[in-house]
């Protein structure tokens, strides 16, 4: 358990106990600790970037350094995706503002989710506009939606071996359309390898999701550790 | 030795004439001459997914299945695997509640679960009744059948499903409700897990009591998604009864393990695994052949070939890296070597070719005891 640190005000403490639900994986105390944020006044745009962004930093830390593991990091995306439902509604227009856009999906001939959805989950909670093609995204999908949505990022994963090559069809497929030089891509997925991403120009490999996640911050604000 | 007393002598940790390489027979669609030579050199057939020793009924639940078919080529009706893009919805009806889940064919060698059957928490109820109403019994003439047709070219494993906890997580849940239930509703869960335990271990025991030799757990073990707590928790105590179980009639027990393993390298160690199965090393695994034999000096791994080598790798590279895999495993004591994931495009040639490349490499340089690198 975290233990909030001793801070005077009130508000220093209702960011703290929301940072700690999140580490926790607390639901329920999440949603709580929002409402508690509204009732007192204090800023939703605060509430995210000062206690729950970071409180999901460090649950990304704990999951590199083997403390956590996905399932953990489903759980505690979902206590920040409770506390968001209730800060939402009271983000003025202009708060809250997006770092960037990520189309994101897993290849044809592959129904795997889970690392995607994880790595969607993690850009949307920390400030980036998420598309998720979900899976079996067929070539023509990642490609149209590159098209339409102009993310800064596009993400895709496979999880059995016979659907890697989906990956670099999507890539040619991007290079012939004169898409590919507008985003970034990103590959990941078990059977993926950093050789294998290089060998079909993605631009990054992601061993894990927190570790995608985490490149695809460094690539809109050059400022986060990789 | 022939191909069946070679992967039994590993089985039963003494010392074969070759190092076994085997593949699933639902991974070796192609037929005839080709197949009979990579056979006729020593590959070893595993059936495993078809054939089951047990039968299931719930007497007082109702299922309603329908279909809707998304797609369909004139070729889909040959093909050895189901292509076919179809939904399988299932509607389970008891008298305290229904409960529905989606299943997709045609992409997996499975059905691959697109809802389940647990969706909020009153679905626990239902599920409850469902698992606690499932009597199993004796269904033992497809096995023998099945080992008749396999004869001396390799060994047909009586199926488990996945244990308790896994079915929880990939059959009746999914990870989303899992991962939210196990942090808040930690009463249902267990409730329904100590169920689920108490029905499968009824199962394990008609298993125990059939023809099969070799019992093979269909589990999935990932380190990544199953962390070290909950594996010790619930995997272990749950493998130590089944261990328990099939012992007592002489079964091996076989889980397969196809996973990240690192994190659960200490707790499949002390757990009653006879065999680990489909053992995944780099660069798709994350832990080692020498690591693996090193920890779990008890065991037997029965490794997989790292399908991203093959997908990625030209002929001289399968066959070094499979050189490499027996020099790991060296002396080759308690080791087989299967293929147990789908390498590539299942109807091309370079699908053979992998399979011949890997299978010829270790007849001819797995020679028990090998040597060292």
């Amino acid at each position: 358990m975290i233990s909030p640190t001793e801070i005077d005000d009130n508000m220093g403490d209702i960011l703290e106990a929301l940072r700690a639900c999140i580490i926790d994986m607390d639901i329920a105390g999440a949603r709580n600790a929002c409402q508690e944020v509204i009732a007192n006044g204090i800023s939703p745009y605060e509430a995210i970037n000062h206690a729950m962004v970071p409180g999901m930093r460090i649950v990304g830390e704990k999951f590199e350094r083997g403390e956590y593991f996905l399932l953990d990091l489903i759980a505690a995306g979902a206590a920040m995706e409770e506390g968001l439902k209730i800060l939402e509604p009271h983000l003025a227009k202009d708060e809250g503002s997006r770092i960037g856009g990520v189309v994101i999906g897993t290849v044809q001939g592959d129904l795997h989710s889970i690392g995607k959805d994880i790595v969607s989950m993690l850009l949307r909670v920390t400030g980036f506009d998420v598309v998720d093609l979900g899976v079996d995204a067929s070539t023509e999908r990642f490609v149209e939606a590159v098209r339409v949505h102009k993310p800064t990022i596009l993400g895709m994963s496979a999880l059995i071996t016979p659907t890697m090559p989906e990956m670099g069809k999507v890539i040619s497929a991007l290079e012939k359309a004169e898409l590919k030089r507008q985003l970034k891509v990103i590959v990941g997925g078990a059977p993926v390898t950093k050789e294998y991403a290089e060998m079909i120009r993605a631009d990054a490999y992601a061993p894990d999701a927190v570790a995608g996640a985490n490149r695809c911050r460094q690539w809109v604000t050059q400022s986060d550790p990789e | 030795m022939n191909k069946r007393e070679r992967i039994m002598a590993v089985l039963r940790h003494e010392e074969p004439d070759i190092i076994p390489i085997t593949i699933y027979t639902m991974l070796m669609p192609f037929r005839g001459y080709e197949e009979r030579q990579l056979r006729n050199a020593g590959l070893c057939l595993v059936e495993h997914g078809f054939v089951s020793v047990y039968g299931i009924k719930t007497p007082n639940v109702k299922m309603q299945t329908t279909e809707d078919i998304a797609s369909l080529s004139s070729s889909d009706h040959y093909a050895c695997i189901p292509k076919q893009k179809h939904v399988v919805h299932r509607t389970y009806s008891t008298p305290v509640g229904h409960v529905s889940e989606k299943y997709q064919w045609g992409h997996a060698l499975y059905e691959w679960p697109l809802e389940w059957a647990i969706k909020d928490l009153p679905d626990y109820q239902t599920a409850e009744y469902i698992i606690d109403d499932t009597e199993f019994f004796p269904s033992y003439e497809e096995f023998s059948s099945a080992e008749k047709i396999m004869g001396e070219d390799g060994i047909v494993t009586a199926m488990a499903p996945k244990s308790p906890l896994q079915s929880m997580l990939y059959e009746l849940m999914g990870y989303n409700r899992f991962a939210i239930d196990y942090h808040t509703h930690r009463q249902e869960f267990d409730d329904l897990y100590g169920l689920f335990s108490k029905k499968q271990l009824e199962m394990y025991k008609v298993i125990a009591d059939s023809p099969a030799e070799v019992v093979l757990t269909d589990e999935n073990v990932n380190g990544i998604v199953t962390s070290p707590k909950l594996f010790e928790n619930y995997c272990i105590p749950f493998y130590k009864n089944v261990a328990d179980i099939l012992h007592r009639k002489d079964k091996i027990f076989m889980v397969h393990c196809d996973g990240k393993l690192k994190s659960l390298r200490d707790l499949i160690a002390t757990s009653e695994i006879d065999v680990v199965e489909a053992f995944t090393p780099p660069p798709v695994g994350d832990l080692s052949i020498e690591e693996a034999r090193m920890a779990w000096k008890e065991k037997i791994i029965w490794a997989n070939f790292p399908a991203t080598v093959a997908l990625e790798a030209g002929r001289d590279r399968i066959e070094r890296e499979t050189i490499d895999i027996l020099r790991s495993a060296a002396p080759g004591d308690r080791f087989a070597l299967g293929i147990t994931e789908d390498i590539g495009d299942i109807k091309s040639s370079r699908y053979e070719d992998v399979i011949k490349t890997i299978t010829n490499t270790v007849i001819e340089h797995g020679t028990y005891p090998i040597a060292g690198s």
